[in-house]
């Protein structure tokens, strides 16, 4: 049964794909100028043309790299300034205006910073991490805010040690919000890492193919190259959830029988 | 073993709780702290377990006492097993055996949300029993358990905890005449 709404599940969004793909085709065939768009199947030529090069390879897994460091570090840090702060009011007042000032800056003014003082090929590294730090900070702290109070009064008048409370009360409350979190980084990650890329001019790089398709007035290859980073960026979106789905497993089953 | 003297407490400045209230009470004992509602029984048991502080006035224990508390809601971790809560606070071996004690030996492995409220009621009080607590406080610790099955509970309860405080709230005077060996009206 299960299996069944699943496969029905998939076909739907199949269908969908093929929706926007016929849509992208028709667009395509009504412009009639490869330069301004080309059709989804030049697109896939090229990308097909590009799969069997090294170059290819050696860019993705350089971007792949930069990108998940940027994201790992964010989440680190911002798990950490989320704890930091919701336990202690005046490390909230002292980080909160700094990370508000980090969320409203336009990323465009950071890469430019970032090119001045980080080697070119560290500048996407440091933009994700900007990216992705405030946004798990938050969700961190909501999620300590949002936890059960009758809980943790429980926990202390049976002097539950500080280590079962973080991992029976908090980590399971937080979890959630710690998932919506690190799924909307995740996607912010791509968007900002290949941006700083492309600015950057990263070495072996997506970014810095994107931008020779854009001088090149290349643009089979930009739509092949975006597809790209759609690509790996819904891939680790999906893996990042089935992590976090089986980490939280067991207490999705016991709230929702 | 509990020491109240001239205990003062309020929420709010205008409308005092408690005005140099005192109490003593001694292991063995099983007082009922009886009263119309609002009048303070909760906020006394959440004074003397520590969740509160006083105005004025002390609360003593002794400093090795071992405190559990059944609150007037389950407080259940919905993501533990039944024994997994109770384990939390205790051995595995205790876990069980009070579990299957109070009637729950096919709900160990059970979560929260798939067992009754009486059933979750009862888990509550197998977690504070098995930390074999110096003082027990029990707020409406009872309340939607089956008649018969409460009274198990209440003769188990006062076989086992012989030599423990146990405070009590409850609006059942059956309840109270059944449990209770002294009656405190606040």
């Amino acid at each position: 049964m299960a299996r069944n709404e699943r496969l029905k599940n998939s076909l739907k969004t199949l269908a969908a794909a093929a929706f926007w793909l016929l849509v992208w085709q028709g667009l395509s065939l009504l412009v009639h100028k490869p330069l301004l768009l080309p059709s989804p199947v030049e697109a896939a030529k090229r990308l097909g043309a590009l799969c069997v090069t090294g170059p290819f390879w050696t860019s993705i897994g350089l971007t792949l790299l930069r990108v998940t460091a940027g994201f790992c570090c964010g989440v680190v840090c911002g798990v950490l300034l989320g704890a930091l702060t919701a336990k202690s009011k005046l490390m909230e007042r002292l980080f909160a205006p700094l990370l508000a000032v980090v969320k409203a800056t336009p990323v465009a003014s950071f890469i430019i910073l970032a090119l001045v003082w980080l080697q070119k090929d560290l500048v996407p590294v440091f933009i994700t991490f900007l990216i992705v730090l405030p946004v798990i900070w938050a969700n961190v702290l909501e999620g300590i805010r949002q936890t059960d109070r009758g809980l943790l009064e429980m926990a202390r008048v049976f002097r539950l040690p500080r280590r079962k409370v973080f991992s029976k009360v908090y980590a399971p409350s937080v979890l959630p919000y710690f998932a919506a979190g690190a799924a909307t980084a995740m996607g912010l990650s791509w968007k900002a890492g290949v941006a700083a890329e492309v600015i950057a001019m990263s070495n072996s790089s997506v970014g810095y193919h994107l931008y020779r398709a854009k001088i090149n007035l290349e643009t089979p290859d930009l739509f092949a190259w975006t597809a790209v980073v759609v690509l790996l960026s819904v891939l680790l979106e999906r893996l990042l959830r089935r992590v976090i789905r089986r980490m939280e497993g067991r207490k999705r089953d016991a709230a929702n029988p | 073993m509990l020491q109240i003297h001239e205990l003062t407490f309020s929420y709010l400045p205008e409308q005092p709780l408690f005005d140099r209230f005192s109490l003593e009470a001694r292991k063995g004992e099983r007082v009922c702290l009886k009263g119309a509602s609002g009048k303070g029984k909760t906020t006394l048991l959440r004074l003397i377990a520590g969740l509160e502080t006083p105005n004025g006035g002390a609360i003593t224990l002794p400093p090795d006492c071992k405190t559990a508390m059944v609150f007037q809601e389950d407080r259940l971790l919905p993501w533990l097993t039944a024994k997994g809560n109770v384990s939390l606070c205790s051995s595995d071996a205790a876990a069980e055996d009070w579990l299957c004690a109070f009637g729950l030996e096919d709900e160990l492995d059970a979560y929260p949300s798939t067992l009754s409220g009486g059933m979750c009621r009862r888990v509550a009080l197998a977690r504070a029993c098995a930390v074999a607590p110096d003082l027990l406080l029990l707020d409406e610790a009872f309340k939607g358990i089956d008649p018969q099955r409460k009274e198990a509970i209440m003769t188990l309860l006062q076989e086992r905890f012989q030599n423990s405080l146990i405070l009590f709230t409850s609006h059942d005077d059956a309840e109270i005449a059944a449990f209770a060996t002294r009656i405190v009206e606040i």
